[in-house]
């Protein structure tokens, strides 16, 4: 059966930049309205 | 790594105001160093962005020469979203990933070919339709 992983969001772009570079991964990033 | 930004959120102002932010959602991929590489704005729904977001990393994997990665990539698109909005747009670039990894290929004739008979009413059948054209009198 496929299961469906949570996606932790980073909420920080400095943050999470870092961390992609740590894990040398690709961005991904979804700017939003709450509204 | 995926990042989400409020754009209602002040403290996001000045970063947004440097990423030229108009409209919501406004979904961009990067590499590590901050570079963007692709970016589409506006809804779609989850298959339709999924296939889109696949397209992102296969450009941005593209763009970084990491062929086989975005080979692999272009290929899940045509797979499992062969009728999406984004599968033109996949059809091209997986021509254009295996000739940049491989000039003497002939993939890149290949990939347009299937691409004007599987998709020939798309804006990337305009992108190669260049090849359509007759040759030059000599």
């Amino acid at each position: 059966m496929q299961t469906t992983e949570a996606i932790a969001w980073e909420h920080d772009f400095e943050t999470g930049l870092e961390r992609a570079k740590s894990e040398h991964r690709l961005v991904l990033l979804d700017i939003f309205n709450p509204g | 790594m995926p990042i989400q930004l409020d754009n209602s959120a002040s403290e996001n102002n000045a970063r947004l105001h440097r990423l030229h932010h108009i409209w919501t959602p406004d979904v961009r991929v990067f590499n590590y160093n901050g570079d963007e590489l692709y970016r589409w704005d506006g809804f779609l729904p989850p298959a339709e962005f999924v296939a889109r977001m696949l397209c992102g990393f296969g450009m941005a994997e593209l763009r970084s020469k990491r062929f086989d990665r975005a080979e692999k990539l272009y290929e899940r698109v045509l797979r499992e979203y062969s009728t999406s909005y984004a599968a033109p747009e996949a059809q091209y670039y997986l021509g254009v990933t295996r000739y940049r990894r491989d000039h003497e290929s002939d993939e890149l004739p290949i990939q347009w070919a299937q691409l004007r008979s599987r998709y020939p009413d798309s804006e990337y059948r305009v992108k190669q339709s260049f090849k359509e054209l007759p040759e030059p009198a000599k």
